[in-house]
């Protein structure tokens, strides 16, 4: 069925192409199933010589994927209050689309429960509605999935797919109720340029959503800025969907259309098993039907120590300044504790209030340590609600998300 | 040179038609090398060629190799591609290519927290 047959002379064809500087990387995209179907200006990561360097990433960043793209940073370079681009993970679940002129791109707002349904241009959107600049954490739901035991399927995260950056754009509140909402509505659901992983144009990569409360929250944004500048293609290039504290697959990209619900929207990666957790916990290994898991909503607590970099040798000296942030899905951090004897004392961190709601909270420390020898260093904050971070691997799940046990780094004082 | 454009734009498809999914190649990713003596980043055993004929065509080999899974796990894994990703029957295949994946790429008991592992131990200076 999969037999192949790309004749030496086609394959040589194809390298003139590519290097007569065409870019018809839909050309050389053969080994994708549907490839004819495939709009000549889609990018396969397999066609990139440096993906670091062409997607303006930093070159510590780590690959797990490359189709699709899958990429972590690691805890030190997430030492910024706010993420720069180069530094913020990516996480594709399709192929990742060509870059557009945002003349040629509209936004269509429709759906069962929309009451005026209608396109605006992106000029249309930046004119229309006044523009709002947040810092929201993004983190992948599956975030610290490698640590799971039984092993959870997919991209084997560690503790990098998290960031938070400052996104501009409109609330999507502001357009929502421009467009009317029936009472019916219960869901905004989005759909995407990028294009599943088999070619097949009757597939979507990705399709999700949020329910109406959260998607009329002031921080929800249909972002065209990161960082002050136009989105990058490869987070989402001309408007996506930023919505702080929650599994960033919630936060769409490369936006087409918005569908206004009056179900909890079906699309690919809303139902079976995908960013879901068992309703009722189960032990490790369990399996779980369909109709027992539940959609992640708010990210838990979390914190990730930023600096110094893990594996710190202090010669001739015991004190140690750490940084780092704290985040807590919908909610706030209160407070940030450390610990360098495995969790049997607990000392208080500094910790700062977040510069608007749903950005990630700085804290730092200075530790006095008693003598030489190796230590972890062990974070652990605290949501305003007064729950803690585990220190190992809490509810196990199916999937593998929301591993938030404490982050660790190895110190020796020498 | 854009009529020879055209020719290889009608070309295509056609071939299509003969190959659903065309052969592997290696990626390009000069930074980020695939580990040698791996098929494309695969253990070299009995069935990889399989699996790289039949999984390849639609995600990368690195999304194989930082799995693991039993047997069951990657079987259910194939029905579950089979039923929403358009991965076809693997017919005589799919024996040989759950012998390879979960002889491979099995779990191993990791325990619930693993000890930290440090790549390099590096002299932290005093002023930062």
């Amino acid at each position: 069925m999969y037999i192949c047959c790309v004749s030496e002379r086609v394959m040589k064809r194809r390298i003139f192409l590519r290097q007569t500087g065409l870019g018809l990387s839909g050309l050389l995209g053969l080994e994708v199933v549907f490839a004819s179907n495939m709009p000549k200006d889609y990018v396969l990561l397999m066609d990139l010589q440096d993906p670091f360097k062409e997607l303006n990433k930093h070159k510590q960043m780590v690959i797990l994927n490359d189709r699709p793209l899958n990429m972590e940073a690691q805890a030190h370079l997430l030492n910024d209050e706010v993420t720069p681009a180069d530094k913020m993970f990516v996480r594709n679940n399709g192929i990742t689309p060509g870059e557009i002129d945002p003349k040629d791109w509209k936004l269509l707002i429709d759906g069962e429960s929309a009451i005026n349904a209608r396109s605006f241009t992106l000029e249309e959107l930046k004119t229309t509605f006044d523009s709002y600049t947040y810092q929201l954490v993004l983190e992948c739901g599956g975030n610290g999935r490698s640590e799971f035991n039984p092993p959870a399927k997919g991209n084997q995260w560690t503790i990098g797919a998290v960031s938070c950056p400052r996104w501009t754009g409109v609330r999507l509140r502001d357009v929502l109720e421009r467009i009317g909402m029936k009472e019916d509505a219960v869901y905004l659901a989005y759909h995407s340029r990028d294009q599943h992983l088999s070619g097949d144009p009757k597939k979507e990569a990705i399709s999700r959503g949020i329910p109406i409360s959260k998607a009329m929250m002031d921080e929800t944004l249909l972002a065209y800025q990161m960082n002050k500048k136009d989105l990058p293609l490869i987070h989402g290039q001309p408007l996506r969907l930023v919505v702080g504290g929650w599994p960033a697959s919630a936060s769409g990209k490369w936006l087409e259309r918005l569908s206004i619900r009056n179900i909890v929207h079906d699309g690919a990666k809303m139902g079976g098993q995908a960013y879901r957790v068992p309703c009722e916990t189960v032990a490790p290994g369990t399996v779980v039907p369909d109709e027992g898991m539940c959609i992640i909503e708010s990210m838990p607590v979390k914190s990730l120590l930023t600096y110094p970099k893990s594996g710190a040798l202090l010669e001739n000296q015991k004190k140690l300044e750490i940084r780092g942030h704290a985040w807590a899905g919908e909610l706030a951090v209160s407070a940030v504790y450390y610990s360098i004897d495995f969790g049997a004392n607990w000392h208080i961190c500094q910790l700062s209030t977040p510069v608007n709601r749903l950005a990630w909270q700085h804290f730092k420390a200075e530790i006095q340590f008693p003598k030489k020898g190796y230590y972890e260093v062990w974070v652990r904050a605290r949501d305003q609600n007064g729950v803690d971070q585990p220190m190992i691997l809490p509810g196990w799940n199916p999937k593998g998300y929301l591993n938030n046990a404490c982050h660790r780094i190895a110190v020796k004082v020498v | 040179m854009r009529s020879g454009l055209i020719f290889w734009f009608l070309l295509l498809p056609l071939s299509l038609l003969l190959v659903n999914c065309g052969s592997p190649k290696k990626d390009n990713i000069k930074e980020d090398p695939l580990p040698d003596g791996t098929m494309l980043g695969l253990i070299d055993d009995t069935g990889v060629l399989l699996v790289i004929q039949h999984c390849n065509s639609c995600h990368s080999t690195r999304l194989i190799a930082q799995n693991r899974m039993t047997k069951v796990g990657w079987k259910s894994t194939i029905r579950w591609m089979q039923a929403t990703q358009n991965l076809w029957n693997l017919g005589e295949d799919e024996a040989l290519i759950l012998t390879y994946l979960s002889k491979n790429y099995a779990p191993s008991s990791i325990g619930r927290r693993q000890s930290l592992v440090v790549e390099e131990w590096y002299t932290l200076e005093k002023d930062k």
